[in-house]
């Protein structure tokens, strides 16, 4: 049976749907409450309507813990463009409400399957830095900090990069500071490093899909989006790419994964739109 | 007892705590309050910080922060804290928020230190150079070693609390800021602003709502509204136009020395600033109708 693709679909779908593919029936993902606005649609948001859509579709029993939330209904997430109220929050209907510190628990007991991260830079290698641009002592500019990042990317079995700006500034040679730890300087130096899980999986940017080379550990294309080049995606991308050839074009969305994206896991258009 | 005598209980070159995260439930009054005795050099210890450090630090009484996050969420970076983090002012001490925690509950259980796990590839322990390796004396496995947090105070802003120190959380409440009662365990002293003061009789009916018992309170001062513009739960929203009034305020030096002695040095007390801030009429407005006992 050949497929119907979607005609018309944004971006953050597309990045959503082949999210959604590679999440697997069974396992748990982690991603944080998010803080509303552009931040939430990138941190949050298309992690949320990805685990959505594998749950409706693939991976009816993929858990997400979201903050502090075990597998919250989805399609009233309560935020906003503006603010998330507390009284959204405290509603907000999940299986399980759990204090703000056993998902750091659950990172530390091995319970974290997928750990969704997004930042300022990500390098070559996939170590990614939300904590200072610059110098650390004297830094251009002070960034939000640690937050978790750093225990998505040393205790989560896969973690997941979310990059909606595929640009020089973002996609760097080598991070100014490592939050949290990606393959550090390639090859085997994240295991001497006494890292015990493998590291990051792959990166969904609004250009293309990034893999990381077996042996290398560097930053490497896998596919690129529909409309965009290889040209393009190097362009705007601070370090030389791997990639074998001409890579091929990323899968687009079928109607039917749109019309539930839309329909079923995103009525509101919270999640992938910036909010109501 | 009044705010201004709990307030001294922080003196100058105190280790401080407050209670929640971002722009959510901060013990703000107190830290008002803080702001006008003006102590200085203060270390503020915590694993998410937000509105509280920030006008500490743009007060200019903050020496050292030790967290994972400092940040006004919607509302955009911290701008006092960055422009002084950025010009060498205040000195930024970076954990993870959960190696933050790890620490306050190696300073509740009177431990110097806590093993982690969380850090191995990181920068982190390149630069906070507390945060040391250590070898596992069964297996010879290594982790890095987090320094105890003990506060010297910690100041919680919480819903109930009766006259001896018992404080009680509405059941409906947002476990993001369920950390709050670790710090306070940690601490050598604590302060507890409260939405309202409860008859014992309250908290003998309601024991399971105690989650800090008495033996653990040094000062519990009634302050309605005193979280605000920060968000209290199911008692009221954050004051998303004051919050927008502030982080704009504090863009430069000038600009939030004029907030604050509009918003803290001027008003004569904690009633007097929630005129300053619009009274009853706004106050209404953010109220959330169903928390409390009921």
């Amino acid at each position: 049976m050949s497929k119907e693709y979607a005609k018309d679909y944004t971006i953050e779908e597309l990045m959503t749907v082949r999210l959604a593919h590679e999440l697997r029936d069974g396992e748990v993902g982690f991603v944080g409450m998010g803080t509303g606005g552009r931040a939430f649609t990138l941190a949050v948001g298309i992690p949320l309507a990805a685990v959505g859509l594998a749950q409706l579709t693939h991976a009816p029993d993929f858990i997400i813990q979201s903050g502090s939330f075990t597998n919250p209904k989805l399609t009233e997430v309560p935020a906003s463009k503006y603010f998330i109220t507390d009284r959204g929050v405290i509603d907000w209907k999940a299986e399980a409400f759990i204090p703000v510190y056993h998902p750091f628990e659950l990172f530390k007991r091995g319970k974290i399957d997928v750990g969704f991260v997004s930042g300022a830079q990500v390098d070559k290698y996939g170590n990614l830095n939300i904590t200072v641009i610059g110098d650390y002592h004297k830094p251009k500019v002070r960034l939000i900090g640690t937050l978790l990042q750093t225990e998505h990317l040393t205790l989560a079995r896969r973690g997941v990069m979310i990059i909606i700006d595929h640009e020089k500034r973002n996609l760097v040679e080598r991070v100014d500071y490592v939050t949290a730890p990606g393959f550090l300087e390639g090859y085997d130096s994240r295991e001497k490093a006494g890292l015990t899980t493998p590291g990051p999986w792959k990166v969904f940017s609004n250009k293309a899909i990034l893999g990381f080379d077996a042996k290398t550990k560097r930053m490497r294309l896998e596919t690129v989006h529909p409309g965009v080049t290889v040209e393009e995606v190097q362009a705007s991308t601070g370090f030389d790419l791997m990639f074998s050839g001409k890579a091929p074009e990323t899968e687009r969305p079928t109607a039917e994964e749109i019309n539930l994206l839309r329909n079923k896991v995103d009525p509101r258009g919270v999640l992938l739109r910036e909010g109501p | 007892m009044p705010i201004e005598e709990a307030a001294k209980l922080v003196k100058d070159g105190s280790s401080i705590a407050f209670s929640g995260i971002h722009i959510r439930r901060h013990p703000m009054a107190l830290v008002r309050q803080l702001v006008k005795n003006g102590v200085k050099n203060l270390t503020v210890l915590g694993w998410n910080n937000g509105m509280e450090t920030d006008m500490l630090v743009g007060a200019g009484l903050v020496k050292r922060v030790e967290s994972s996050y400092v940040g006004l969420a919607m509302f955009g970076l911290a701008p006092n804290f960055r422009r002084a983090v950025e010009r060498g002012e205040v000195e930024m001490v970076e954990y993870t928020e959960s190696a933050s925690v790890d620490r306050f509950r190696a300073g509740w259980y009177r431990l110097t230190f806590f093993p982690t796990k969380d850090l191995f590839g990181s920068d982190i322990p390149k630069y906070n150079k507390n945060i040391r390796e250590i070898t596992c004396p069964f297996t010879g496995r290594k982790y890095h070693a987090l320094p105890a947090a003990v506060p010297d105070v910690t100041v919680l802003h919480a819903h109930m609390a009766d006259r001896y120190g018992n404080v009680l959380y509405d059941q409906r409440r947002l476990m993001e800021n369920e950390a709050d009662t670790i710090l306070a365990r940690a601490a050598e002293r604590v302060i507890v602003t409260v939405e309202e003061i409860v008859s014992h009789d309250t908290v003998l009916s309601h024991p399971y709502l105690n989650l800090l018992p008495r033996y653990f309170v040094d000062a519990v001062v009634e302050v309605p509204f005193g979280a605000h513009p920060t968000s209290c739960d199911y008692r009221y929203e954050l004051d998303a136009d004051h919050l927008r009034l502030y982080a704009e305020a504090a863009r430069s030096p000038d600009t939030f020395k004029k907030y604050l002695d509009r918003y803290v040095y001027e008003p004569r007390d904690h009633f007097d600033y929630l005129e300053a801030v619009g009274g009853i009429g706004v106050l209404m407005k953010l109220r959330t109708e169903g928390g409390g006992l009921a």
